[in-house]
């Protein structure tokens, strides 16, 4: 198999969408794939989340490196967030005479998990965030996506994770918006719609061979699956829809692990490990695959001054001019210019590196 | 990518191997459009030697498929590799192309008798 080289000399790189699907704190198996991209210089242009996934979109946009949202994760996602029962809403679910249960209504009362993202986000807007960052929501009276991409981070994230029937869904933009999961568990079709050229998926996926017990349990499976189905739906269309290529990595858990088992989060960053070890290579031929050298860009560089060259020590991946305003608006696969000093991946053996495109 | 073709009685065996990205889709297409040009219509397509295949190589099994069937022909994958088996699967695309496990069951379905009737082989070539 080739060993994917990204070229040096002038390259055009692709726009890269990052898409993390739902998963609760299994998402932040994703700490893994930031990781490998901040060790490989490559830049993300946007980020698309749901539901857990949403929360680490949210956490990586706003600046928090993957180590810091980790020791985060550690410190905040406490099982007090999720065991505030609203017993109004669940006497409700067994009888109207006992309780109250509606569209706005959850089992859980959602004021703990409210405040902690409150606290994590403050007043940050989605708007702000960078990478470009969107998060994905159902709209719960017609069960249609939602894409939030402006408003409070700490109100986007809870809709996006606002998973019926456990929490109340939010009130934003005059509808009520719960969990992505209901609309588009992995938002790869987003990402597309966003002109982004390669696309990494990671979807977490629980592989639990033990029959259910209990109704949550019957519950969850039955989401669980019907959400593969429609992931793969979608997936399908993204084939149909995409230009380029689509990365999909999926995370294997051999056990169940709820959004309160932070004591998980190290094993879950190790498993997000293995995954990416395992598609690497896909990844950066997916990049490599997509840069091309510009001859007129390159000669245009051959006649920079010296003293305007990067220093050595300059960043691997420099931008040194956009791509003119026409051809970017005619070719949106072409994002910038950059000028690799050295190949951010080394080959294993002395294969010669992969020809341009 | 290599891929390799191999014709007995009606039916058109391919083998695709190495790794299928969109350079190489480029060339599976050109390959598969001029297979079915020259009239093939019950396409066998072993996956067992897929490195891997991206959606370009994807959408080049889905637009072949595409054309058999609107010649009223008929095409089957068989054995996957476990690359290909996962890749096919996480993007869906074994929910609308059923997957073969063995070469015999996709004979058998493309001949919809179950009956395998092909002779020996009347031609092959290899195409790089």
């Amino acid at each position: 198999m080739d060993k994917p080289t990204l070229p040096t000399g002038v390259r055009e790189l692709p726009k890269i969408g990052v898409v993390l699907g739902t998963g609760g704190i299994k998402a932040m198996a994703s700490l893994a794939l930031f990781d490998f991209f901040a060790e490989q210089k490559i830049p993300i242009d946007l980020l698309v989340g749901c539901s857990g996934g949403a929360l680490a979109c949210a956490m990586i946009g706003s600046g928090f490196t993957p180590t810091e949202v980790r020791d985060m994760g550690m410190t905040r996602l406490q099982k007090t967030l999720f065991a505030q029962f609203d017993f109004s809403s669940l006497l409700g679910i067994f009888s109207s005479q006992l309780g109250n249960f509606d569209k706005t209504s959850g089992i859980l009362k959602p004021d703990r998990w409210r405040n902690s993202l409150r606290e994590t986000f403050g007043d940050k807007r989605l708007e702000q965030l960078r990478p470009r960052t969107l998060l994905q929501t159902t709209d719960v009276d017609t069960g249609e996506g939602v894409v939030l991409s402006k408003g409070l981070v700490a109100d986007a994230v809870y809709a996006s994770c606002a998973f019926f029937p456990a929490f109340p869904p939010a009130y934003l933009e005059g509808r009520y918006l719960g969990d992505g999961i209901y609309s588009a568990p992995v938002p790869v079709v987003e990402a597309i719609k966003r002109k982004m050229d390669v696309i990494i998926a990671l979807d977490f996926k629980e592989k639990v061979r033990t029959e259910p017990k209990g109704f949550f349990s019957c519950f969850y499976r039955h989401i669980d699956n019907t959400m593969r189905t429609l992931t793969r739906s979608q997936m399908f269309l993204s084939l149909e829809m995409h230009h380029h290529e689509i990365v999909i990595v999926e995370v294997d858990f051999d056990h169940t692990i709820n959004p309160w088992d932070v004591h998980e989060l190290p094993a879950i960053v190790e498993c997000g490990r293995k995954a990416i070890e395992l598609h690497k290579t896909d990844i950066l031929h997916a990049i490599a695959g997509f840069s091309k050298t510009k001859s007129d860009v390159a000669q245009q560089l051959v006649a920079v001054p010296e003293n305007l060259s990067p220093p050595s020590n300059a960043p691997l991946l420099q931008p040194t001019e956009q791509i003119n305003q026409d051809q970017s608006a005619t070719n949106a696969r072409f994002r910038q210019t950059v000028l690799l000093r050295t190949p951010p991946v080394v080959a294993e053996n002395s294969e010669p590196n992969r020809k341009d495109s | 990518m290599d891929v390799i073709t191999e014709k007995r009685a009606e039916m058109i065996f391919i083998s695709l191997t190495g790794r299928i990205d969109n350079q190489s889709a480029e060339t599976l297409e050109e390959n598969l459009s001029k297979i079915i040009a020259e009239g093939a219509r019950q396409l066998i397509i072993d996956c067992s030697q897929i490195e891997h295949i991206n959606n370009a190589g994807l959408r080049v099994l889905l637009n072949l498929a595409k054309q058999v069937l609107d010649f009223d022909g008929r095409i089957a994958l068989h054995s996957p590799s476990q690359s290909a088996r996962a890749i096919f699967d996480r993007t869906g695309f074994s929910l609308v192309s059923r997957i073969y496990e063995t070469r015999e069951e996709a004979i058998a379905g493309v001949a919809g008798s179950g009956v395998l009737s092909a002779s020996r082989n009347d031609r092959r070539f290899v195409t790089k």
